[in-house]
């Protein structure tokens, strides 16, 4: 089993959609995909047309194991769902008095076997974030190429680092995905080129700027599901092959 | 190839290294003077004519939309089921299976041709 994190401490940056995305492309070429959302938001469910609700307050606090929380009822073969909603702000308050915090996704994760677990945070820094960190094997980190997302990537490295120093996380770098990649303007190329000469083979395929993004997110359909050829399926596409190679 | 900690190490991904040079070579076509970016595009398009993989051919409006049609089904690019719908057709002609010659009409006043050839529908 690996779990990933997807997280990048500026928000809109595309972090649902690629959690979704690429949880839903490995899905299709075979695996068993647990997909947890962490962000109050709940924007996971929303992505996936599927209802309201949150198990993970039941999951992480009540210690309701996994197989009984995972909504299965995804309507996509072989990819489950952990939901989040504003009561996960209840979840955090919660979680500040318990003792070994920061191991509750991990502990939780014990014993099950997917083939691949996304953990999708929150654009906040708080005990959820530092959690997945801790769970994680690999971290993708999604960014905008504006100077804001791209000093939210440093964030994160630093958190990432503070996390490994602090605890005994594994979790290591796997990517930068460049997303919202707008190939026509000199600001997305400059931060693109920025992004290369500092992290190189880190950096990822960039995923376009595409507006079938915006139309899944209303419908409830990832982009696989999409009909016609959304451009940045095949940004999503090359990076889950990239992310296959890894684990 | 995977560093000690399997992670993909070396050059660039492609896919980055290719956006970052369409990117460069498009910022350097917007540095140029308008009269100098009209002239390389005019020599880039003779030059993609030079490659002969490029043809332009005067078609009927229903019969490109029918060629949208079946790429659209079969998830390709137009000029795909192009190029297999002219080598059907030059196989057969080659068999002698087709007479493009039947439809010949006569051109009046036309300085370089003497017919045109018209597909009649029904």
């Amino acid at each position: 089993m690996t779990v990933i994190t997807v997280a990048n401490q500026k928000g809109g940056v595309g972090k649902t959609t690629t959690a979704v995305n690429l949880a839903h492309g490995a899905a299709i070429r075979g695996m068993s995909v647990l997909v947890v959302d962490l962000d109050t938001q709940g924007n996971v469910a929303d992505a996936l047309g599927m209802d309201d609700g949150s198990e993970l307050y039941s999951w992480l606090i009540n210690g309701a194991s996994t197989d009984k929380v995972a909504v299965t009822a995804t309507g996509r073969e072989r990819l489950s769902v952990i939901r989040s909603n504003k009561t996960t702000a209840q979840l955090k308050v919660a979680a500040s008095g318990m003792d070994f915090r920061e191991m509750i996704i991990s502990n939780a994760l014990q014993g099950y076997e997917f083939d691949l677990v996304i953990l999708d945070c929150p654009p906040s820094v708080d005990i959820l974030h530092t959690a997945a960190l801790v769970a994680a094997d690999l971290l993708i980190i999604p960014t905008k190429l504006d100077q804001f997302a791209i000093k939210g990537v440093i964030e994160m490295l630093r958190s990432l680092d503070s996390v490994q120093r602090a605890t005994r996380s594994r979790c290591k770098l796997a990517g930068i995905i460049p997303t919202f990649y707008d190939k026509v303007t000199n600001e997305s190329q400059a931060q693109l080129e920025n992004l290369a000469a500092t992290y190189g083979s880190f950096v990822w395929p960039p995923v376009a700027q595409d507006t079938h993004c915006r139309v899944a997110n209303r419908v409830g359909k990832t982009l696989w599901e999409l009909e016609g050829h959304p451009r940045a399926l095949v940004g999503y596409a090359e990076c889950l092959d990239k992310l296959l190679k890894i684990i | 190839m995977k560093d000690a900690n399997g992670f993909l190490n070396g050059n660039l991904d492609p896919a980055v290294q290719a956006a970052l040079g369409s990117g460069n070579q498009r910022r350097n076509e917007r540095a140029m003077p308008k009269k100098a970016r009209a002239n390389l595009k005019k020599s880039q398009a003779k030059q993609e004519a030079r490659n002969g993989s490029r043809a332009v051919y005067d078609l009927d409006p229903e019969l490109i939309k029918a060629i949208k049609k079946i790429a659209d089904e079969l998830c390709t690019p137009a000029s795909q089921v192009a190029g297999i719908a002219l080598h059907l057709f030059l196989q057969a002609y080659e068999r002698g299976d087709v007479d493009p010659s039947i439809y010949k009409v006569p051109l009046d006043r036309n300085p370089r041709y003497e017919y045109k050839l018209v597909w009649e529908t029904d």
